[in-house]
């Protein structure tokens, strides 16, 4: 049997930096410890072939930036206060960052491996994969919802509402079962411990990415 | 009735529920982006998920009867939000172990206690909110690099106890109304449907 490998980071360093980038965004240090740490996030990302993902995050820095430093100070206090909330976003970038990371390099089977090394309870890490893999059949279905309910041409706003809800929540609700049916079958309540094709480890970049971010955090709650 | 008080959640219940706890996701990031988009909104958008939700919620505690899928539903949304604020798993626990302690009060079926539980539940996102006003210094201070004094009035002003008791009573009557919205939709068609008792 083969052992395949994950792609990024460790999901244990990845849940790691989610944590430093959170508390390097609160301890406000400064532009210096923010722009390293955005750009070590863009180094890996370009590390890990996460391209496009890396482009969009400067790009939406710079535009948050533009925005603080250029546009808000010539509005008048009013209409500046509304935009206020785009100053907090570029406070919390570093979380947003880290985060794009993470779903960029992290899969659901690392992620299940990942936590189930953490002895994470069994629910919460079913509920987070069941979660995560549900996304795109919700989009599947709110489409088809949505094109019957234009093809019967259903223009009240209540009556859309509920044309809406109950089909997806009877989808919803028939998809949960076959899934639990499938899963029971494959054994997932047996109380045995859980392998994983996965090989999860810990090795030298993932130790040298964690280094270097807990160093900047340190540097971050000392120059605050 | 005791019986059911007995009964282990099992991995069946915890599938349904994450699926159904997806929608509530999806739910709570659309009105998060909308707030990213029309700063107002992102105050507004916790009354509107409540509403949203309720249906959801009372299809959920329908479909299990069981003590922990609210829980878990709570744990996994503030999981999934955590870049958005690590207060998030906070609130999600403390405010979904209320709704639990409702839910198994009320035998997961009593409306009033449904309902109870169901307000506790929509004010299990708030963590989102508090870093703007735990770490508003920070905040402003941040906001002080560029911007005039008038300017930073107007955010302190913004940033009021005043405008987190708005949030917070938009929450519960956003709460009233997608609860009673929700048992609402139960008796008219999912009842019917058999996909609850």
């Amino acid at each position: 049997m083969t052992v395949s490998h994950q792609k990024g980071l460790d999901a244990r360093i990845g849940l790691c930096l989610l944590l430093l980038s959170f508390i390097i965004a609160v301890a406000q240090s400064g532009l210096l410890i923010a722009g390293l740490f955005i750009g070590g996030i863009i180094v890996l990302m370009l590390r890990f072939r996460l391209r496009r993902t890396a482009l969009r995050l400067v790009v939406i820095y710079f535009l948050l930036t533009g925005l603080q430093l250029w546009l808000i100070p010539l509005l008048p206090p009013g209409l500046a206060s509304l935009l206020a909330v785009f100053i907090y976003f570029k406070m919390l970038f570093p979380c947003a960052a880290a985060a794009a990371l993470f779903t960029g390099t992290t899969s659901v089977r690392a992620l299940m491996a990942g936590l189930q090394k953490l002895h994470v309870p069994q629910p919460l890490v079913v509920s987070l994969a069941v979660s995560v893999r549900y996304f795109p059949t919700l989009k599947q279905d709110l489409g088809s919802i949505w094109q019957a309910m234009r093809l019967r041409q259903i223009r009240v706003i209540g009556q859309k509402l509920e044309c809406l809800y109950v089909p997806l929540l009877l989808s919803a609700v028939n998809t949960g079962e076959a899934l639990a049916r499938s899963a029971l079958l494959r054994g997932i309540e047996n109380p045995g411990p859980k392998s994983s094709l996965l090989s999860v480890q810990i090795d030298r970049q993932d130790i040298t990415a964690l280094l270097y971010f807990a160093l900047l955090t340190m540097a971050a709650l000392l120059w605050r | 009735m005791g019986a059911v008080r007995k009964q282990k959640l099992g991995m069946k219940d915890i599938i349904v529920a994450s699926v159904l706890g997806v929608i509530c996701i999806a739910i709570r990031m659309l009105f998060m982006l909308l707030g990213g988009l029309v700063p107002v909104m992102w105050f507004a958008s916790h009354m509107l998920d409540a509403i949203f939700i309720g249906p959801i919620f009372m299809l959920v505690v329908a479909k299990t009867k069981r003590p922990g899928p609210v829980l878990i539903i709570s744990l996994v949304t503030a999981l999934v939000f955590l870049s958005a604020s690590v207060y998030i798993p906070l609130t999600a626990v403390v405010f979904g172990l209320l709704a639990e302690l409702a839910l198994y009060q009320g035998r997961y079926t009593r409306p009033v206690w449904l309902l109870l539980a169901y307000i506790c539940f929509s004010y299990s996102f708030l963590g989102d909110f508090l870093p703007l006003w735990i770490h508003k210094a920070a905040f402003l201070q941040s906001a002080s690099q560029t911007m005039d004094a008038a300017y930073l009035a107007a955010l302190s002003k913004l940033v009021s106890s005043q405008t987190l008791g708005l949030i917070l009573i938009s929450i519960l009557i956003g709460a009233l109304a997608g609860g009673l919205w929700g048992l609402k939709l139960m008796k008219k068609h999912f009842k019917k449907a058999g996909l609850a008792a």
